[in-house]
């Protein structure tokens, strides 16, 4: 079973042989490659380790040929050089036709033994293509002076080298240790380390065939770069990790490059959440950066992104995560693409904020004052729309984050096994205050205002000037003042049977959470907040002028 | 005020439960019209942030209506209402008063629940 080792760099190796082996057997889930025998494992990954070089030579002998097509459909047919561009091109078809034969043996055979028989023997045949050039085209930057990489080493030794270390795993400690990982302490490099000698190829002897994602950390990389570098995301759990860093690849793909990589890579894990709940993994997460990877292996950063157990307990539930996955305007002021200036975006992604340890109280205020505007909201009908369900959730996200963060003050009184039951339980407790605010709010609008009923423009603007009004006076922090409102209104309403029923539940809310609750403000705004269709309003109010 | 004291949360949140429940049930016996027409009238003075008439108002209340009540919520009500107002800081005492007056409310709709 292939596991990753806790050593990053290391791991990063191993996901670049899953990525290969994936390629080779597209149609099997990662714990079925995970899981292939040793034997099935070395012979599935010769075949897509060479198959993906070749191909890459071949994809850039078809651009060659293309290009010296070009060239000689322009050129006159008398001229000198017809003859040589010709002989050129003769020569890039042969190698194709070459390189073509050697991928039909490494997909028809499933021996190595029968693998090398027969790339030997059409070798041999195919005399057109220059010795040198029959060589597997195994040459990466990374690592060109490991043998078979070595562009001097010819067919024959090359297929020996590889039988070597990767059929039979013969390491040779000085060519792994001076060459491969440039990230460890090698034998001779670092004589001053006197209290241990951490050396890579007895770190890989622990473990079988951990020499072979040695030779593979080109492929953990997203093969597009993000302003200008390479980025490798990296958890701990094998799994995830594979999983965001193939999400990755395709959001990386499609988007800007203006895009903000932490956006990109929030993405990709949320994700990849879906299908692997591991809220440990959350907790231990890295994104690693390279600005090159030739030789020169131009390490930039590995960047710490891990969440707080908090977060990861919220961000792990289904329907919170769900609720939180929106990206909200926060600002008028932005061009059509969503920018304010470089860098800087008008919508705030709920989730992020959330993560981020966020006032989220501002933001809402933010997303509030927005509807305030509705000149502006016009010229932009489909941007604002605020989901009354997810902000409510958001105010549930906040009341019990600003809870626990209140209770951990007293984090060392407490016992440790209290600690993790707590966040267990958080997810369920924000759901239950979620739908409590729900059900009030709900009530509210029963009681006091008929969403659903066509109102009059004067109805309307009088419910704006009201919600206005509470806004303000939430924000002012003016306690006294909302309830004395909200307690008039209840007086006002109707006495139904009904009524008296939802009279009685606001009653006790607004004695539990808004009079006797210091949080009485995420309360507040919960019990009164709508949906905003702020298209409609506009369009009453330009009516009514 | 110079004479006030200082009360852990804990307390004050016990003694507007005590509060809330009491005043419950203060009215339970009144027409609708009279308790809108007295809370409306608290309201105002509360507005007007002015506690020497609304605990002129209360005391009056719970004087003319004592006889609903049991002598320990009785003494809940007279006592907290009391110390709110001479002893307890400005935000507190309101904070009182508002429960009071959402004690009030819930008595007639617990009714017809």
């Amino acid at each position: 079973m292939i596991q990753f080792t806790g050593n990053w760099y290391i791991d990063m190796g191993i996901l670049g042989m899953l990525n290969l082996l994936k390629e080779q057997l597209p149609e099997k889930e990662i714990d079925d490659l995970r899981s292939l025998n040793e034997n099935d494992l070395k012979i599935t990954f010769t075949k897509s380790y060479f198959k993906y070089f070749i191909k890459r030579k071949d994809e850039a002998l078809t651009n060659n040929e293309r290009k010296l097509n070009e060239s000689i459909s322009k050129l006159k047919s008398n001229s000198k050089n017809l003859d040589d561009k010709k002989a050129e091109l003769k020569e890039i078809v042969d190698q194709q036709c070459y390189y073509k034969k050697l991928l039909y043996i490494i997909d028809h055979q499933d021996n190595w033994r029968d693998i090398k028989r027969e790339i030997q023997e059409k070798s041999n045949e195919y005399e057109v293509v220059q010795e040198a050039k029959k060589r597997i085209p195994l040459s990466i930057a990374f690592y060109t002076n490991y043998k078979f990489f070595n562009n001097t080493s010819r067919l024959e030794s090359q297929l020996n080298d590889w039988e070597n270390l990767i059929i039979n795993g013969h390491i040779e400690n000085e060519l792994l240790e001076g060459t491969i990982n440039k990230l460890t302490v090698g034998f001779n490099d670092y004589p001053n380390i006197f209290y241990a000698k951490p050396e890579i190829t007895s770190f890989i002897s622990t473990e079988n065939n951990l020499h072979i994602p040695l030779i593979c950390h080109f492929k953990a990389y997203n093969e597009k770069k993000l302003a200008g570098k390479y980025y490798f995301f990296y958890s701990a759990d094998i799994n995830f990790c594979f999983s965001v860093n193939r999400k990755l690849q395709t959001i990386i793909k499609n988007v800007g490059d203006s895009e903000k990589l932490l956006n990109v890579t929030w993405q990709a894990v949320f994700d990849a959440l879906y299908e692997h709940k591991s809220d440990w993994a959350l907790q231990n997460m890295y994104l690693v950066s390279y600005s090159t990877i030739n030789n020169q292996q131009r390490f930039e950063n590995v960047e710490f992104i891990g969440l707080s157990k908090v977060n990861a307990a919220i961000i792990t539930n289904d329907t919170i995560r769900e609720n939180l996955n929106e990206a909200v305007f926060t600002s008028l002021k932005f061009k059509n693409d969503g920018w304010l200036n470089e860098g800087e975006s008008a919508k705030k992604w709920l989730i992020q904020e959330v993560i981020n340890n966020s006032s989220l109280l501002d933001l809402i205020f933010r997303i509030l004052s927005i509807h305030a505007a509705p000149k502006k909201l016009k010229e932009n009908p489909n941007r604002f729309i605020v989901h009354r369900n997810k902000m409510i959730m958001t105010l549930s996200v906040c009341i019990h984050k600003i809870t626990l963060s209140k209770t951990e003050m007293q984090a060392f009184r407490g016992d440790i096994f209290y600690q993790n039951t707590k966040f267990k339980n958080l997810p369920k407790k924000i759901i239950e205050t979620d739908k409590l605010i729900k059900n009030h709010n709900r009530l509210y609008y029963s009681l006091f205002l008929n969403e659903e009923m066509k109102k009059t423009v004067q109805e309307e603007k009088k419910e704006q000037a009201e919600f206005g009004y509470l806004v303000r006076l939430i924000k002012r922090k003016e306690i006294n003042l909302f309830t004395n409102f909200i307690i008039q209104k209840l007086l006002k309403a109707a006495n139904s049977k009904g009524n008296q029923t939802a009279k009685n539940f606001l009653t006790s809310f607004l004695f539990r959470h808004i009079v006797n609750n210091p949080l009485w403000q995420y309360y507040a705004l919960g019990l009164i907040f709508k949906n905003f269709n702020q298209i409609d309003n506009y369009e009453q109010s330009n009516n009514d002028e | 005020m110079n004479n006030q004291i200082m009360m852990n949360k804990e307390d004050i949140e016990k003694n507007l439960q005590d509060l809330f429940y009491a005043a419950s049930k203060l009215l339970k016996e009144e027409s609708d019209n009279y308790l809108q027409s007295f809370v409306f009238r608290c309201l105002n003075i509360l507005k007007g942030k002015n506690k020497n008439a609304f605990y002129w108002e209360v005391t009056r209340l719970i004087n003319a209506r004592k006889d609903n009540l049991n002598d320990y919520e009785k003494d809940n009500l007279i006592n907290y209402i009391e110390q709110a107002y001479i002893a307890l800081d400005d935000e507190t005492f309101f904070q009182h008063a508002y429960t009071f007056l959402l004690g009030l409310l819930k008595t007639k709709t617990s009714e017809n629940e």
